[in-house]
């Protein structure tokens, strides 16, 4: 590999680590320098590790003892700040004082740790994951956009190499919606596929651990650590597969890709539809066949995600509001705490009918085809201040537009993940979201995998944080 | 009428809950939409399991 080790992916600089051609300590003082440099413009960080250089060189000299290591050993990933951490403090975004979190590690970091890597820092989100801005985080492609969010801070450093990749949480889109505002790979596995013991809830029934990398492969790598049954979250399952990189022959010929013409193809920017419709192209010249569905249950989705997200978040701040907490919430976040009281029980159990009936509609589409594909986000980066914008002539806020797309996917519980799909007339990043029935990791993997090999998009780098 | 912040639990004052309910009304639009639905047949997609307190496993964080 040739340039600075902080931009090779994850996969590459383990192996280099593991060879003993790159030193774990020579990478983590690369991305302490990097942040040193970059972070005062885009804050992705709110904390880094104390013992980063301490763990490196343990794993340096671990190596020269000829010690096998750990999948991930000397990767630097950095973890989104609800992720509790035993050696840095967690805050979840929230500047509210009386709020406060133990420090322990959270079960994901506790298997990253086990794979050798190692914790750099803490990243910003948007408070308590209830937003898609992360303020003051800002896109590196352009630093007067936002990341998106709520893991904005985990997107925007990875895209910037200021750590070897990061993770995220994603409820409604929050890995999924900064990864391609940001010009990366995010994944969303299957629900309870990686257990969130530890990780600060904010909609029990939606929330997904998931990584932000530079690359499909490091996606995967970092899933295969992750996997394994958390016996203190309900939700967790066991993993039925081992591995989840993708295999050397990235063939997608025979496959069967699906696309929904209702709701996920709907009111597009004009670069984000022409690159939808190279990526179908793509896909019939290399063999495969495309399927047309409609599913009209997505049409009370919206009205679905939003009882569930809000009934819970609100019992889960229940105390915090009535102490009077909420009154430290930043505005947008607070309304949307204390709204949950107003969403019945009835509508709640009727938004969870409705996830009933559209993971049958899924599931009939999935007796005809593999995965489907669509648009991640239907706009690229907005600049930070703005909070409408113009889409196929009609007004929308950016927030209700920016997860139109990915929403579906937490409510019916599907893996989905997007990779880039190219850039806007401005030089903004779009992204591709390739999505499929529950545990079918591997074939998502593969397909977005295959189109990343063919394409350049993913080696495109921001400017001005080389 | 009076009585149904508290029916609801609802701890706000008067003048914070006038806002929050306006800033709620777009998403009670989407929420009226599913009242719509007749889904008689349709079990919720919530899961209970007795089991699950009697499984051996780590204390809770």
């Amino acid at each position: 590999m040739n340039g600075s080790p902080s931009f090779w992916p994850l996969h590459q600089q383990v192996a280099a680590i593991a060879r003993g051609d790159l030193s774990a300590r020579e990478l983590v003082l690369g991305y302490t320098e990097r942040l040193g440099a970059f972070d005062g413009t885009l804050a992705t960080h709110v904390a880094l590790s104390p013992t980063a250089l301490d763990e490196a060189a343990a794993i340096d000299d671990a190596i020269a003892r000829g010690e096998t290591l750990g999948p991930l050993a000397g990767a630097c990933i950095s973890v989104k700040d609800n992720y509790l951490t035993g050696n840095m403090p967690t805050r979840a975004g929230t500047d509210v004082d009386e709020l406060s979190f133990p420090e322990t590690d959270s079960h994901v970091v506790g298997k990253l740790r086990d794979a050798g890597a190692i914790i750099l820092g803490k990243t910003r989100m948007h408070e308590f994951a209830w937003g898609n801005i992360t303020p003051p985080t800002r896109n590196p492609w352009n630093t007067d956009c936002v990341p998106g969010g709520s893991s904005g801070g985990s997107a925007a450093a990875v895209a910037a190499a200021l750590c070897s990749s990061a993770m995220g949480s994603d409820t409604g889109g929050s890995v999924r919606i900064p990864a391609t505002l940001c010009g990366i790979v995010g994944l969303k596995p299957t629900f309870g596929l990686i257990g969130r013991t530890g990780i600060v809830p904010h909609s029990w029934s939606l929330d997904h651990a998931g990584p932000l990398t530079r690359c499909v492969t490091d996606s995967a790598i970092i899933l295969e650590a992750l996997v394994g049954r958390d016996v203190n979250d309900p939700s967790s399952v066991n993993s039925p597969d081992a591995r989840y990189q993708p295999p050397a022959d990235l063939t997608v010929s025979g496959h069967r890709v699906g696309v929904i013409r209702n709701h996920f193809t709907e009111r597009l920017s004009t670069d984000v539809a022409a690159s939808f419709s190279k990526a179908l192209v793509w896909l019939e010249q290399k063999g495969v066949e495309i399927h047309e569905f409609e599913v009209s249950n997505l049409d009370y989705g919206l009205g679905a995600i939003f009882a569930i997200e809000l009934a819970s978040s609100s019992a889960y701040h229940e105390h915090a509001i009535q102490r009077g907490l909420t009154n430290g919430f930043k505005p947008d976040v607070r309304d949307l705490v204390e709204m949950g009281r107003l969403v019945s029980a009835v509508d709640y159990l009727h938004a969870e009918q409705l996830r009933t009936e559209l993971c049958k509609d899924f599931a009939r589409i999935f007796d005809t085809v593999d995965v489907v594909i669509s648009p991640t986000s239907p706009i690229t980066a907005w600049h930070a201040g703005q909070w409408e914008l113009e889409i196929d002539g009609s007004l929308e806020s950016v927030l209700a537009a920016s997860w139109r797309f990915t929403y579906p996917f937490n409510l019916t519980g599907m893996p989905a993940i997007t990779v880039p799909a190219g850039l806007d007339r401005n030089g903004l990043p779009i992204g591709l979201q390739i999505a499929g029935p529950p545990f079918s990791e591997r074939k998502i993997l593969t397909v977005a995998a295959a189109f990343e090999a063919e394409h350049s998009y993913a080696e495109a780098k921001p400017n001005g944080f080389t | 009428m009076d009585t149904l912040p508290h029916i609801f639990g609802i701890t706000l004052d008067d003048e914070r809950l006038v806002q929050v309910v306006e800033a709620y009304r777009p998403i009670l639009g989407e929420i009226e939409k599913l009242r719509t639905l007749d889904f008689k047949t349709t079990y919720p997609a919530v899961h209970f399991d007795p089991s699950t307190a009697y499984a051996k496993g780590e204390k809770k964080q």
